[in-house]
């Protein structure tokens, strides 16, 4: 790890710290992504497992954050210096491009501070087209991100470029779908059918995540805000109305369903007031219940939405 | 619990009318996931211990048996403990220790980026093993496979073409029947894994094959424009010779997990159809002369 000098912290992951540093050869700014493997007694954890490999598979798209390189240290402890076998530590550093912001910073900024303002509406379709051709490519290479929220959408702010990172939660999806684990994605972000305990989720989970990245950039709060699974559920309900089998089949058989008050579905457009009608419209298909009738990524690219970017610098 | 590999599907799995990028996006990766091009020579001549590899394999399918992996965990098992040791020898005179620990850092690495609830790798060493690995060792040991095949632990298997390829056939319209293809292809092409001259073919091949033998033969009028046909037929040839015929024949209609050729011998030795020696997917080098299947003294018995 000589060839990098550590610059400042910026972070903290699951599994360690997260540098921003210079390399010193080149003089380019990367992020140093530590994961101090012995806390996990078990190994390797999974989520840097996943994270590695997954980002190996993807990272040729402009849309994920780059990985440059997986450096693995072994690390000799203060106590074990002079220690003629000393018991080493192994450390993983994953180095990655470095980005100077994130969405949700970003989008803190345009709400508090000196300046409160909106964001300009070229921008907010110009990240929403970059995320939706990253989760495309994620989901065109059979893998589903499931961690999706404005913390984890790298920015490089003067060139107006927007990156997935953050893949520790990602995973392969192989058919017939497996059952997985539903502890997963921030709550604000989680899709009904992980909140009602469906195991055999696909990547509809990662579109409503996007949907909800979508409005929060629109309206620069979140969209539904909810401090518990329960509190998360009444907060769609109540905007979108109380789903029913006629407008998601099965989903009374669902493993968390009660019976909930039957809320009516209120106006999309008024909860983001300043989209117009092609943006609601692709909000309101990002926010199906069913999520077989879920918009693809793939199809969204080709929304009338975006019909008014210059689809040519992507 | 049921299987993984028998699950039911769910009624709209992503890749059941996959498109064609995310097909050829496949199969130009799967040529990076594969071990490097002499190693079936290798195995052949016995540079590679066939012995302590076949052993390796069959417990690895015992392991993902008793915790109900998905087929997906075992192959990716064996195609780690493959490409590493096409990269790399263990120790020849290690009392088998080394080829242990390897089984279990592959067994391990793959759960972990397959399953949703990994055992504890204490547990993982099941059916009484000569040796018992503390996980610092075993984490050790994952770290040098993962560095050694460059972190690229999401291969491309045969099962991300199943869907695909089932599709293709002209009776997989029900969804009884798609789960009857997918069941039985899926326990074909674990079976594979314990022969190595199934290690001649991309696992695009593999895939395509399984599901020509999961239909009895009835072939589609093209898998796809980038798999070639004739290394299908000789894929399918030698599955219906080293796997189909394994089987006991009271489920031999089925094709349920055949039994394990009875010595590694055998597996080099049992025969395959004359054109496909040597399998052209990889360019691999073609094997020395081999008996004939039949008349292999320690072929396994039908």
């Amino acid at each position: 790890m000589e060839k990098y000098e550590k610059l400042e912290k910026v972070g903290e992951g699951t599994y360690g710290k997260v540098y921003k540093a210079r390399e010193k050869a080149s003089g380019s700014l990367v992020a140093l992504k530590k994961t101090r493997l012995e806390m996990d007694e078990e190994g390797v954890p999974p989520t840097a497992l996943r994270e590695v490999s997954l980002l190996q598979l993807l990272s040729q798209s402009i849309y994920i954050v780059r990985l440059l390189s997986v450096e693995h240290v072994d690390k000799v402890p203060k106590s074990q210096k002079s220690s003629s076998n000393p018991l080493t530590k192994p450390i993983l550093y994953l180095v990655f491009e470095y980005l100077d912001t994130d969405l949700k910073k970003f989008i803190d900024s345009h709400r508090k501070g000196p300046n409160p303002r909106p964001l300009p509406p070229p921008l907010i379709q110009s990240f929403l087209f970059q995320l939706c051709k990253g989760v495309a490519h994620c989901h065109s290479h059979g893998v589903l991100h499931r961690d999706l929220k404005p913390q984890n959408l790298l920015l490089d702010q003067h060139k107006g470029i927007l990156k997935i990172a953050d893949l520790g939660l990602g995973r392969a999806f192989t058919v017939p779908l497996k059952s997985y684990t539903h502890e997963i994605v921030t709550l604000w972000y989680r899709a009904p059918e992980v909140l009602l305990g469906s195991t055999h989720y696909s990547t509809g989970v990662d579109i409503w995540s996007v949907g909800c990245i979508f409005a929060e950039m629109v309206r620069r709060q979140a969209l539904f805000p909810g401090d518990s699974e329960f509190q998360q559920l009444i907060h769609i309900f109540k905007m979108l109305g109380t789903p029913t089998e006629e407008n998601w089949p099965g989903v009374t058989s669902l493993r968390d369903w009660h019976v909930y008050p039957r809320w009516e579905p209120q106006s999309l457009a008024k909860n983001v007031p300043s989209l117009g009608p092609d943006g609601v419209d692709l909000l309101s298909k990002m926010l199906k219940y069913n999520p077989s009738e879920r918009i693809s990524a793939k199809a969204a690219l080709d929304h009338p939405y975006f019909d008014s970017l210059d689809k040519s610098q992507f | 619990m049921p299987s993984s590999s028998t699950m039911p599907l769910s009624p709209d799995p992503p890749f059941l009318c996959a498109d064609e990028a995310a097909i050829a996006g496949l199969l130009d990766a799967e040529p990076h996931h594969m071990p490097e091009k002499d190693y079936l020579r290798r195995c052949r001549d016995r540079s590679v211990d066939v012995t302590a590899r076949l052993d390796a394999v069959n417990w690895i399918l015992k392991v993902h048996a008793y915790y109900e992996f998905s087929p997906v965990t075992a192959f990716l098992s064996v195609n780690y403990f493959d490409r590493f040791l096409s990269r790399c020898s263990l120790p020849q005179q290690s009392g088998g220790w080394a080829f242990q620990l390897l089984s279990v850092a592959c067994l391990s690495l793959a759960a972990k980026m397959e399953e949703s609830h990994v055992p504890f790798l204490l547990d993982l060493q099941l059916f009484e093993p000569k040796f018992v690995f503390e996980p610092k060792t075993i984490q050790r040991m994952e770290l040098w496979v993962m560095s050694n095949l460059k972190w690229r632990l999401r291969s491309v298997t045969p099962f991300d073409y199943l869907h695909y390829f089932i599709s293709k056939l002209p009776s997989s319209s029900s969804s009884q029947s798609l789960n009857h293809f997918f069941s039985t292809s899926s326990n074909l092409i674990l079976s594979t894994t314990r022969v190595i001259n199934f290690l001649g073919f991309a696992p695009s091949t593999v895939a395509a094959a399984a599901v020509l033998c999961s239909a009895n033969g009835q072939l589609p009028l093209s898998f796809h424009d980038r798999v070639n046909d004739e290394m299908v037929r000789c894929c399918h040839q030698l599955m219906e010779e080293y796997v189909v015929d394994t089987c006991p024949a009271s489920v031999k209609a089925r094709i349920t997990e055949p039994a394990p050729p009875s010595s590694p011998v055998g597996v080099l030795d049992a025969a395959t159809c004359g054109s496909c020696d040597t399998p052209s997917d990889r360019n691999f080098a073609g094997p020395p002369n081999k008996r004939l299947r039949s008349s292999a003294s320690d072929a396994p018995q039908r």
